[in-house]
């Protein structure tokens, strides 16, 4: 089999066109010596003087010389959270560069999909309304300043999306990372979206993405009708546009502040047993009935790709009962019982926060945020540092380094 | 039957159907090649690298879970084991493999302070004490909250 002396000669960077993982071109261990291919190449009049002392240019690493190092930039530390990223910009002058770096900014974007913490707010306090970050693990998730002060004034935070977060001035949306302190301020939607809108980010990191747009999904009821509009920005034409379709077939048009995104469609909480789904694409409007969730306080929250309620009771001590139900029509997919927490003898009340891509159930109960790992049965616990209380927004979050683009001038 | 053997000269007789995950092979099996010499992969990586593609070779719906807690135990190694696998996995082209222990080599490394880092990958470090602690300054919260202690594992 002859295999071709041309490869040798790969450019790293081809890879990155690639949907999969690069895969390494050549086959330079089977070809006997180096230098003889060198040599061969040159009988047939290529071009490669400058290679003659096999000095190639430093960007270029043949394959037969590649060190781990060289792996691990190229393929690795797309998959690192911020925080440990920007850590590591100080292992040498060449990581510093390549971290820095668009390209890599853009794949981590969506390489790095884990789960980090959550960004959390007191709705209620007028006078305190710091923003503040709760990450799983300090090492390696955080951002520099989680009361998000490199924004031009206070805001509440309302909705969160791939490392994304949406936030609310006195008037105006922002949308921001708060890993990389990147910013950019909306227009003034159209319509009034209320008090407290119920609004959604909808982020999707791709490989083909690489403008990384985004869309702002508000859900709002017209001023004394049961009627829902909706209102869409598109951060592509950083314009809003009113939708045309409505939802006429809510019971209790009361939503709650904020939404939540996922696989396309956006969803928002009411104030009543109703979820109102909103596919994005096709602008088309649904209800989702909850099943009965009295003295118990869940949430919407995503397992293992899929929209899930779940609903969790302190049955006694320090057992919770778990209620998992899954898809469009809420089937009760599993329920289980589990320890959280030192043992006690009296019950506490109990919240289940949302989670994204993670297959497991977040509840907080006393001073603790207990996450249960459903396929591991494994529990982690933080210190949730907020005692418990509704009026408290956490929104999940992801550590990554997505971009926000800006392709006009502002 | 094909013939795989290894850089220290041990050989192992393995069924085609299984050994086709791996895009280097699979040309050479169509080419009619028999007998494979690998002479960038050693016998402990190889016996991994096999240990892997038998398992992945049945991929039938009922076996996927098996197939998930295979892997997550199969990337329970050290890290010089690991980055011997990606080496490997590269110069076979088995793809699945590789998106298996890239981010998984992340994982392990993520908690790690950047003395630990250049240590494991032997990076020198090219900033003069100035200018490492102008970095770390920037990027102060950033190196809060890690282990003081840096270990290869």
């Amino acid at each position: 089999m002859e295999f071709s002396q041309a490869d040798y000669m790969n450019d790293d960077s081809e890879g990155w066109d690639d949907n999969s993982p690069t895969i390494f071109k050549g086959f330079s261990s089977a070809i006997t010596t180096q230098r003889h291919g060198l040599e061969k190449l040159a009988d047939y009049g290529f071009k490669i003087d400058a290679y003659q002392n096999h000095e190639f240019p430093t960007h270029i690493i043949r394959e037969g010389d590649k060190k781990i190092k060289d792996v691990v930039k190229e393929h690795v530390l797309p998959f690192l959270p911020a925080k440990s990223l920007m850590r590591f910009k100080a292992v040498s002058k060449e990581w510093d560069k390549w971290i820095a770096c668009p390209l890599l900014s853009h794949q981590q974007s969506f390489s790095c999909k884990s789960f980090s913490g959550y960004f959390c707010q007191d709705m209620k306090m007028e006078w305190d309304t710091e923003t503040m970050f709760l990450s799983l693990d300090h090492s390696t998730s955080g951002v520099p300043c989680p009361a998000l002060d490199f924004l031009p004034e206070v805001v509440k935070i309302l909705s969160s999306c791939s490392g994304l977060l949406l936030c609310q001035g006195s008037e105006k949306y922002y949308v921001c990372n708060p890993a990389s302190q990147d910013w950019k301020m909306l227009p003034l939607p159209q319509c009034y979206h209320g008090e407290e809108p119920a609004v959604a980010l909808a982020f999707e990191p791709s490989l083909r993405n690489i403008e990384a747009y985004y869309h702002v999904i508000c859900a709002f009821p017209m001023l004394g009708q049961p009627i829902i509009g909706f209102e869409i920005y598109s951060s592509e034409s950083n314009t809003w546009s009113c939708s045309s379709a409505y939802c006429t077939d809510i019971e209790n048009p009361r939503l709650v502040g904020g939404g939540f995104y996922m696989n396309g469609v956006a969803y928002y909480e009411t104030k009543s047993n109703e979820v109102l789904a909103f596919d994005v694409k096709v602008e088309i409007p649904a209800i989702i009935s909850l099943p009965d969730q009295v003295g118990r306080h869940g949430s919407l929250t995503q397992m293992e790709g899929e929209l899930c309620y779940v609903a969790a009771n302190n049955e006694c001590g320090n057992v919770f009962l778990i209620d998992i139900y899954q898809g469009m029509e809420m089937i009760l997919k599993r329920t289980v019982s589990v320890t959280l927490g030192p043992d006690r003898s009296f019950t506490q009340a109990c919240k289940v926060l949302p989670c994204v891509n993670s297959d497991a159930v977040a509840i907080q109960s006393g001073q603790y945020i207990h996450f249960y790992h459903i396929s591991e049965q494994k529990v982690e616990s933080i210190a949730s540092s907020f005692t418990m209380g509704h009026g408290k927004k956490f929104l999940p979050y992801t550590n990554s380094l997505a971009m926000l683009h800006e392709l006009k001038e502002p | 039957m094909i013939t795989l053997q290894s850089s220290d000269k041990d050989v192992f007789e393995i069924e085609q159907s299984i050994l086709i995950q791996s895009g280097t092979i699979k040309n050479m099996v169509e080419d009619d090649f028999t007998f494979i010499p690998l002479p960038s992969v050693d016998t402990e990586t190889l016996i991994k690298i096999i240990e892997y593609m038998k398992k992945h070779a049945d991929k039938t719906d009922s076996k996927e879970k098996n197939i998930k807690e295979f892997d997550k135990d199969f990337m329970k190694k050290t890290l010089n084991e690991l980055f011997a696998l990606v080496f490997a996995a590269n110069y076979l082209h088995i793809s699945s493999l590789l998106e298996l222990l890239y981010p998984s080599i992340a994982d392990r490394i993520k908690d790690k302070i950047t003395e630990a880092i250049r240590q494991i990958f032997s990076i020198r470090c090219d900033f003069t004490p100035e200018e490492e602690r102008r970095i770390i300054m920037d990027n102060k919260w950033a190196h809060e909250g890690t282990e003081i202690e840096g270990t290869l594992d």
